[in-house]
Parts: C-alpha cells; structure tokens; sequence
C-alpha cells in the first residue's frame, strides 16, 4: 500500500452506530487516511464539511432519524467526492442516488479502501 | 290406506282467480290438520307452472307437484302439473300424460270423482275461484259417496270468477258455502265427524238392529207427513248414510237428537229429504226402466214414420243431461239400424242454466259411466284425456234450453216425453199443474216416461198405463180440443182464453138447489148452468130447443152446442155476466125451430153465489117469445102495414146473420191459420235455439280458452312480482356497491351502470344507450376501447392495474369480462373498475417494511463484523466476543417482539442482566419510574448493561459471593424543547476495592463512545472504596406521535 491515492487524505466518516463508526475509522487508518469524524448525526456532518477541508466522504445512507440526502447536496456543492454506503437495494434509494457510487454493507476492508482509492482515481 | 287410519283427502278444484283463493286458503291451514290436499287447476297444456313455488311460500305444509304412483300423505299438498290428468286409487295418484295438443277442459269433475270413489266419506271437494261449471259433475260425485263439498262464497273475500263456485252451489250438493278464510276453520271443525258415519251405520252390522232402530221409524214417519214421500222402501244403509251426514252438519250426536230438531226446525225436513234425493244421474241409471224403455218405447216412436217425419221428444229437468243422452243414444242406436229414419230432436231443458252448461259440454268423469256398456263406450263415446265425451252423433241430437216446466209455455206435439225424478220435488199443487201440460205437450197417443217413484196420480183421465211397473204411460185422447193451459198472469185464466177441461167439476150442489130456487121463481124456464169458461155443468129440461149436439168429438161446452143463431148473443150475453157480474139479457132472438118456424127467444144470464169449490157459474135461462101472442098483444099498439113490413126487414135480418155467421166461421179459419202460423214460429224458434245451442258451445269454448289465460296470466302475474322484487334487489344492490361496474352490449353501447361509475366516467343516467366511447374517461386508461373489443372477440377476461403512475389518484383494477346471455353467447362486455388505493397502499407499506428489514439486517450483521474486528483485536477472547453478541441477540430480541417500537427501561435492564444473576436473585436491585425507550437508545442501553456486567464479575461486585448491584433511574423532563433527561446509575456494593480505570480496558472504552456518540449522553465513573459506579445522562427525544 505504499503508493496508494488515499494515504494521507482527509475523509470524513458519517455513520450513526457507534460500533461501525469505530471500525470505518479502524480501516481508514490502517489504510493512511486521516479520519474527519466519526459524526453520528446529519448536523454534526454538516457542521465538519463547514470547518474541515475534506478530500472525500464516506456517508451511511441511513442515519438514525433522516437519510443523508442533505450530506450529499452539501459535499456534491463543494464538489467533494463521496461514497455512499447502505444496507438497502440499490433499488429503494431515491433516483438521484442510484447512480452514484455505492457500497453494499457489510463492506470489508479492503473493499472500503479500494472503493475510495477508485473515486479519487476517476477524478484525477 | 288399509294398513292406516284413514285420513280425508281435500281436492280443491280452483281456476281464473284462483290463485290468490288458494293463498288465502293455505295460508290459514294449520300444518297439524291431518289432510292431504290435492291442487287440480286448469293449466295451459305447454307451461310450466310456478304455483308449487307460489304456494310453498304461504304453507308451512310440504308442496309437492304430483308424480305418478305418489302415495298420498296427510298433511301434504299435491299440485297437479300442466299437460296431465290426475287421479287417485290404492291411495296413490295416477297421472296420465295428456298427448299435446289436448287438454283436460274439465280435470276437476275427473278428480273428484276418482276421489269420491277412493275415499267415500272421507273425501272432501272444495271449489274455488273459477269460470264455467267444472266440479259440478264431480261435488255430486262425493256427495253420492257421503263425502263434505264446500263451495267458496260470495260474501267475505269475494271469488275473482264466481262460475265454478255458483255452479256448485246452485246444484244444491254444496254442505257449506263460506268465505274461503273460513274453509280451513270448517274442515277443522268437521275433522272429528268425517268418518264418524262409517263407524255408525258401517262395519256391515244391519241397520235393523241397530239400538235406534225406532228413531228410524220416527224418521220416516217425518218424511212421510212433512215431504210426504215414503223411504221406507229405501236401500237402509244409503239412507242411514245421508242423514247421518245431515246429523253431522247440524251436530248432534243420536238420532233421537235429530228427529226432535226435525220436528224443531221446518227448513231441516226439507233440507234431509233434498239429500235423501241426490242420485248420481248416471247413465241409464235404473237399467230396468230402461230396457223397458227400449223395448217398448223406442220402437213405438219410429212406428210408421218416414224420413220426412220428425221424432220429437222432450226432457223436462235434465239438469247435467246424463238421461238425455241415455235416450239419445237408445234412438240413435234404433235409427242405426234401419235406413229412411226419420230425424229425432231431443229437447231438454232445465230451469238451471249452470247445470245445462255442464250437459251442453257433454264431458263426463269415468266414475258416472258405470251404466254403459263397453260397446257404447266404445260406439258413442269419445275418451278424451280421462273424461268421456259424447259423441257427435248423438249429441247433434239434442238441443239444451233454460225452461220451467211450471212457468214457461210448454213445447207441444210430442211424441215423447222422458220426466224421470222430477215430480217428486214437486208439491201437490205443482204436480196438479204440471201433468196437464204435460198431457198437453204431447200429441194424442204420446209416451210419457216418468221415474220410479212418481205416478200420473188423479189424472189417469190424461194417461193410460204401457208398462206401469216402468211407469211408460200414453196420453189419451180425452176428445177435448187439446187447449193450452193459461200460463200468464200468474196462473189465473183469464175468461174464454182458455177452457179447461180439468175443472169440468161434477161439484155446485149447492148451486143448484139455490138455482132451483130461483126457477121457481121464474116459472121455470128451460137453463143451463155453465161456468165461467161457458162448460155446462146442470141442463134442465126442455133445452133440445136451444142446444143440439155439435158435429166432432162431445162437447159439453155451452157455445159449441147452442144453436148457431144463439150463439153470437149467448157469447156477448156471457161474457158481460162474466166480467159485471150482473144479470145480462139479450130479447127478442130470433132462431129457426124445428119446421122452418122462426121462433124467438130472450137469453137471461145470470151469476149464481160461488159454489163449494169457490169458482163462479151462472144460470143461462131462455125465455120463449111468443110471437103471435106478442103480434096480436101488440096488435093494439102496431099497425098492420108495418107488421106486413116486417117481412123483408126479417128476411135482411136473417141475411145479415148468416152473413155474421160467415165471417165468424172465417175467422176461426183464420185463427186456425194463425195457429199453424204460430207452429212455424215454434219449430222457428226451435231452429234458433239449436243455433243458439253451437253459440253456447263456442262460448264455453272460448271461455275455457279465456280460463287459461287467465291463470297464465296470474302465473305471469306473480312472476312479474318475483322479477321485480329481484330487480330491486339488484337496484339496491348496485346502489350500494361501491364498485364501479359498466354493462356494454354488443355494440359497446351503455346498457346500465352502477352509480360508482360516475366518478370514473363523465356520465349522467341519459347516457345509456350511448356508446361508451364517447364518454370522456378520467382514468389513465388508453387501450380500454382495445382491450373491450378483445373481450368481445374473444371472450377471455382481461385484468389491468390502472392509474398506477399518476400519483395522488386513487388506484383501480379494471376487469373486462363477456356477458354471457342464457345461452352462453357473448352478447357484450361487463366492465368492472374495483378501487384498489388501499391495497397498493399497503403494498408500498410492505415494500417499505421488506427495504427496511433488508437495511437493518445488513446494518446488524455489519456490527456484528466491528463488534469481531474491535474484540478480536484488542482482548483476544473469542468468550468475550461470544458474550458480546448475545448481549446484542437479547437487545434485538427485545426490540423484536416490540416489532422495533418503543420499549420498557426496566424490561431492557432484566433482559440484559438476565444472564448474571439466578431469577429473582437479592444481588440485584432495580427501582425507577416506568420509562419507554426507542429502539436505538434500547439498543445502546442493552451493550452499556452488558459491558457494566461484565466488568462487574471480572473485576467487581460480581467477582465474590457477597457483592449485589443495584440499578435506578429516574427521568426529568426540561421544559424547552420538550426534552427529557434519563439518569441511570449502577452502584456495585459488597465486591472488592475497585480496581484501576485503565485495568478496565475495552468495556469501558465502548460504553464511553456508546453514551456520547450512539446516544449523545454523557457519562461519570466513580471507583470507590465500596465498589465502582456509574452514571449515564441520557437525553430522550419526544417520541414521535
């Protein structure tokens, strides 16, 4: 993993379990990144995309009372690259998330890493 | 029925109107009554008849249709099915088929008289409603066998066609004649006492021995003073049958009891000795009589006749016409067997014309032809579905008319006259008055052919016996100019109509002693006593003077003998005594004597007091005038020119007499003429009645045709009645659905819809008929007109979801259907648009439910997968891993059976420290308020107890034996934003010193990070000398309403 796109970049991690939260934050570090977060909630996202330069996100679809819509339009604004991670169908997301990048949970590792390396590649 | 007690079987002949007769009939039958109904109507051969389901919704008796071999049943009720006859024997029904094109015109009489035979007193005939007479024949039937007739009546609720039951009870045979709500009451009220007579008089024990055998005796001698009519020489059991159906009537129990109510009541003798009367006239009943009959009779009426003659015969009160046809057919069979017969006319006539109707149809039950023989049968009759019809030969015979024997003028010239059982209902009176002009109607030497119990009586002068023992009597020639009897003005002759022959009474001795009384008065002039029709009662002497006997048969009649010149005066003369009552007297007449003498003669008439027998006579005197004394005593006063005068004025005198004479004897020609003038217009008149008679047959042809009609027509009626009632069944129906249904007929035109449609479709009611594509539809729906005209093609259903992409609108399901007619062919399209909003909305809900179910099942496992990674990691213990998930197992357990609702704090703290105490454990305190937990903080609480526990028995309370923990919470609630704040507290007691926070590891670390980020709590951790303890913030959200 020497030479990889993600080392050392900025992610931001939105998912409101803590345990999960926990893990995502173990697997970005192994992978180089600097984690942003771990925030359990759609304010606390907004509030980090505010105040911290960000080079990509990794959002739970699902948060524990609203969906992470407004995180999306909020980093798609600022044309941050962001991955979208859920445990529903492809096909139960609305349209304008179906064809965006999207992780099916559970999700390993190596997986996660190599999703985000794939989005910062395609666009650089 | 041998094996049974016998029951009585009701049959019920009904026709026009009857339907509604026989509703209100068995709506008022009790179902225990213990009777067997049998229905006959008349049916239009070709129907199917609904009166079985009509009936069975107004009886709570079981209605059957009848069916050949059926055993009849008490309690039941049989109705006779279209296109059949029905009887009954061996106590089942025989339906015969009748061949199409037939039908039965008189089923009722065929019933009945099967019925009467079968059952005897325990059958029962009723008729209802109904034109025409059938039942007539057959209520006589049941009556001869003892059985009960009723008849529906007049008052109450009226019968729609009074035919059938006036006819009934005209015939006298009727036992009650009510209303037909009471019919049931009076069936049940007689229940008891039918049958009761075959236990009296039956059981073959002789009536002679009977204990009453003296009431008996009592009885007759009744009859025979009040009727005077002797029964004795009855057949005793037939006899004791009627009145005892009589004493049934009336109710009493012993004859003693009916001979006093005999005695009582004045009308019941009457009534008794009507009933004692009922014959069935059937066919050549009394076969003895009637082969005398044959023998005799027949071939003196076709003596010396040609075929240019006419046999004419009369039959006075041939009531159904039985005898009438029993005559015609002995002539017919005579007139058979010799050619150049001459032509018979049978006139029989009646005074009722119901019960003529019946013998004009000339159809009769088989029960009535016992009498004729299997080759008659077969040569005179026709069977026509179960009755006997008479044939054409023998019935073009015959000629019905309405006449009264005792009012009417009578027929006359009759070679033949057939008056069986008719006298004897006569009184005396009637009976004086009816052999006369019996005697009348037939011509010199005519028979007359009367019943076994009747006599010519006083009038053996009329007849002289043939055979009397079958009572065939001749008329005699009583040498009287046959006049008829005075039919007008209420049977009072009026003078010199008539002159009646019968009343040439040898009686008025007293007339004449007061008569000789005033002769000597009168010095003694000859005279006659005559009464008032001019018959000469007394002669004196030296009448030859005045009288000579007339020419032709012995007259007793005064102007016939009275010489012609007398005779002009001698009529004028009495009839002015006659009618003034007062002395009458015509002088100075002038008559040729003996020797060409002219002698003249004064007439004196005078009326006498009335004799014994009340009727008035008068004294005819004539007093001779002298007419020389009187010339020379009036020589003094008259001239003799004017006596020499007198001469020619005589002689012109004389001239004009005989010229008087002249005319009076032309115009007895003349009234000859009249007569024989009068004649034609009879035998006319005859001819019109024949005419009449086919009219009569049309008319009852037509009005059986109309019968027919009618009861299709009530049928038709009740039908209509079901049909609408099933209409508005379905108006109410698809005014209630709320499905949407439109019916399109072959040319997609709107045939009806529902009211639902409205709301899918631009439609008002105008629109049917309208095709259904020119409605704008607002439904998004744009093959319908493609997928209707499949439909119609095809026949095959087509099933659509529409307006599934148009949100906000209500969903439907269309299906397109073929309307199938009766016979199976599409004949259209039934669309059906069923709203089905609620349904797709549950299917979105459950698509929802399957997206979430798949979300948290992916989202558990990944915890599970960070739960294995972080404890993996850092304690390398697979035990606290496997502890771990069951700690989340229990959460989602919990949550589970909340179905991932709301749960109770307290449940939460059992569930998760469940595993580290023993049930009901004193280690463990829990207290605090009820509070309910979403299911996240749930979730979070359940790990926190879990890792606390965990540590506890690692390091704390729960590493001894002694040590407890105790669990409270409480929550408060914040005024602001509707927030509250759940504080819990663990506190370990009794365990060792609490060790070292950083010796508490992971756990720790993970309730940590649980409460401030899962649950965005805070938490405190106090390690004292007593134990470790905790406390958790917990802000909670309202929940959501």
């Amino acid at each position: 993993m020497a030479s990889s796109t993600i080392q050392g970049k900025r992610v931001l991690i939105v998912e409101d379990e803590s345990i999960i939260a926990m893990m995502l934050e173990c697997e970005l570090n192994d992978g180089g990144c600097e984690v942003i977060g771990p925030a359990p909630s759609v304010e606390d996202a907004l509030r980090l995309i505010d105040t911290e330069p960000l080079d990509c996100a990794l959002l739970d679809y699902r948060l524990a009372d609203e969906t992470s819509g407004r995180i999306a339009s909020a980093l798609a604004e600022r044309n941050i690259l962001f991955l979208m991670m859920t445990g529903h169908c492809a096909g139960d997301l609305p349209l304008e998330l179906r064809d965006k990048t999207l992780l099916q949970k559970p999700v390993t590792g190596k997986a996660l890493r190599a999703a985000l390396e794939w989005i910062l590649n395609s666009a650089a | 029925m041998a094996s049974e007690s016998p029951f009585p079987i009701v049959g019920i002949g009904a026709s026009a109107g009857g339907l509604r007769a026989l509703e209100q009939f068995f709506e008022t039958v009790t179902a225990d009554l213990g009777m067997a109904f049998v229905i006959i109507t008349h049916l239009a051969p070709d129907r199917e008849s609904f009166l079985t389901d009509i009936l069975a919704r107004h009886t709570s008796l079981t209605v059957h249709v009848a069916s050949d071999g059926q055993k009849v049943e008490p309690n039941s009720v049989y109705v006779l099915p279209p296109n059949a006859s029905l009887t009954i024997s061996g106590g089942a029904l025989r339906l015969r088929q009748i061949e199409h094109g037939h039908s039965e015109r008189s089923p009722v009489d065929v019933f009945f008289s099967s019925l009467a035979q079968e059952c005897g007193e325990y059958a029962v005939g009723i008729v209802l409603s109904g034109s025409g007479s059938d039942g007539v024949l057959g209520i006589k039937a049941i009556k001869e066998q003892g059985g009960l007739v009723l008849a529906q009546s007049s008052d109450g609720t009226q019968p729609s066609f009074s035919g059938m039951p006036d006819s009934a009870i005209a015939s006298g045979l009727v036992d009650f004649a009510v209303p037909v709500e009471d019919m049931a009451a009076k069936l049940a009220e007689n229940r008891q006492s039918i049958g009761l007579v075959d236990a009296l008089a039956g059981n073959g024990a002789p009536v002679g021995d009977h204990p009453d055998a003296k009431s008996i005796e009592m009885l007759y001698a009744v009859l025979r003073t009040q009727m005077g009519h002797d029964f004795s020489g009855y057949k005793k059991r037939t006899f004791i049958r009627r009145v005892h159906r009589r004493m049934q009537i009336n109710h009493c129990d012993t004859l003693k009891g009916y001979v006093d109510l005999l005695q009582r009541d004045h009308e019941e003798p009457a009534r008794l000795f009507r009933d004692l009367l009922i014959n069935v006239t059937s066919f050549f009943r009394d076969a003895e009589a009637f082969d005398a009959f044959e023998k005799i009779v027949v071939p003196r009426l076709f003596e010396r006749r040609g075929a240019a003659d006419t046999v004419r015969v009369w039959v006075p009160g041939c009531s159904t016409g039985e005898e009438v046809y029993s005559i015609a057919i002995l002539l017919r069979e005579h007139m058979d067997k010799s050619t150049g017969s001459p032509r018979v006319t049978v006139f029989a006539t009646d005074i009722d014309e119901r019960a003529l109707s019946v013998a004009r149809a000339a159809r009769y039950p088989p029960a009535l032809m016992k009498g004729v023989s299997p080759e008659r049968r077969e040569r005179y009759f026709t069977n026509h579905s179960g009755s006997f019809v008479v044939a054409k030969a023998v019935r073009d015979l015959c000629v019905f008319s309405v006449h009264s024997v005792l009012r009417d003028p009578p027929f006359s010239r009759m070679d033949l006259i057939s008056c069986r059982n008719l006298l004897i209902y006569f009184g005396a009176d009637a009976q004086r008055q009816a052999l006369p002009t019996l005697h009348y109607a037939l011509r010199p030497g005519g028979l007359l052919f009367l019943g076994k119990a009747e006599t010519i009586g006083r009038f053996s002068e009329m007849f002289a016996p043939v055979d009397k023992a079958n009572c065939i009597f001749q008329s005699r020639d009583t040498g009287v100019p046959a006049r008829m009897p005075a039919f007008i003005n209420g049977l009072r002759p009026a003078p010199f109509l008539s002159h009646r022959a019968d009343h040439i009474a040898p009686g008025g001795m007293g007339a004449r002693q007061s008569a000789e009384a005033r002769i000597a008065d009168r010095f003694g002039p000859p005279h006659v006593i005559v009464n008032e029709d001019g018959d000469i009662l007394h002669y004196s002497a030296r009448t030859a003077k005045y009288l000579e006997a007339p020419y032709g048969v012995p007259s007793r009649q005064l102007l016939t003998s009275a010489r012609k010149e007398l005779r002009l005066d001698l009529r004028s003369a009495l009839r002015e005594a006659v009618e003034t009552r007062r002395v009458a007297t015509r002088d100075n007449i002038a008559f040729e004597s003996a020797g060409d003498h002219v002698e003249h003669v004064s007439l004196t008439i005078e009326p006498l007091p009335e004799g014994m027998d009340g009727r008035p006579s008068f004294l005819v005197a004539f007093e001779e005038k002298d007419v020389s004394q009187d010339r020379s005593g009036d020589l003094s006063k008259v001239v003799q020119p004017e006596t020499l005068a007198t001469s020619p004025v005589e002689a012109e005198l004389r001239d004009t007499r005989e010229r008087l004479q002249g005319t009076i004897e032309e115009y007895e020609t003349a009234l000859e003429e009249l007569k024989s003038a009068n004649e034609e217009l009879v035998s006319l008149n005859e001819e019109f009645q024949s005419s009449n008679e086919e009219l009569e047959s049309t008319k009852e042809e037509l009005q059986s045709l109309n019968e027919e009609l009618q009861t299709v027509n009530q049928e038709l009626w009740a039908k209509v009645e079901d049909l609408d009632r099933a209409n508005s069944d379905l108006t109410n129906l698809f005014a209630s659905t709320n499905v949407a249904t439109i019916f399109l007929d072959r040319d997609l035109v709107i045939r009806s819809f529902t009211p639902a449609v409205t709301s899918l479709f631009n439609i008002i009611a105008t629109d049917k008929g309208r095709p259904l594509g020119d409605l704008a539809i607002k439904l998004d729906y744009p093959e319908l007109q493609d997928d209707i005209k499949s439909v119609m093609r095809t026949g095959t259903l087509i099933e659509r979801r529409v307006n599934q992409m148009v949100a906000g609108t209500p969903h439907f399901l269309s299906r397109l259907t073929a309307y199938r007619n009766t016979e199976g062919k599409i004949d259209g399209v039934v669309a059906t648009f069923v709203d089905v909003t609620s349904l797709a909305r549950s299917e979105e809900r459950q698509r929802t439910l399957v997206a979430e179910l798949n979300h948290r099942v992916k989202n558990i496992i990944t915890v599970i997968l960070a739960l294995a990674k972080q404890t993996l990691t850092r304690t390398q213990g697979s035990e606290a891993l496997m502890t771990r998930l069951y700690a989340l197992a229990r959460s989602h357990e919990l949550l589970a059976r909340e179905s991932y609702g709301a749960v109770s704090l307290e449940e939460v703290v059992r569930q998760a420290l469940a595993p580290y105490f023993s049930e009901g454990s004193q280690r463990l305190t829990l207290s605090g308020p009820a509070v309910a937990l979403p299911p996240k903080v749930a979730m979070g609480f359940g790990m926190i107890l879990d890792e606390l526990a965990t540590n506890a028995v690692k390091y704390g309370a729960l590493s001894n034996s002694s040590g407890n923990v105790s669990v409270d919470w409480s929550s408060m609630d914040s005024p602001e934003d509707r927030a509250s704040t759940l504080t819990l507290r663990w506190r370990e007691d009794g365990g060792p010193r609490a060790a070292d926070p950083k010796k508490r590891g992971f756990g720790l670390t993970l309730i940590d990070r649980e409460v401030s980020y899962g649950l965005a709590g805070s938490a405190a951790y106090d390690f004292g000398e007593t134990g470790f303890s905790g406390t958790f913030k917990i802000p909670l959200k309202p929940r959501p309403e």
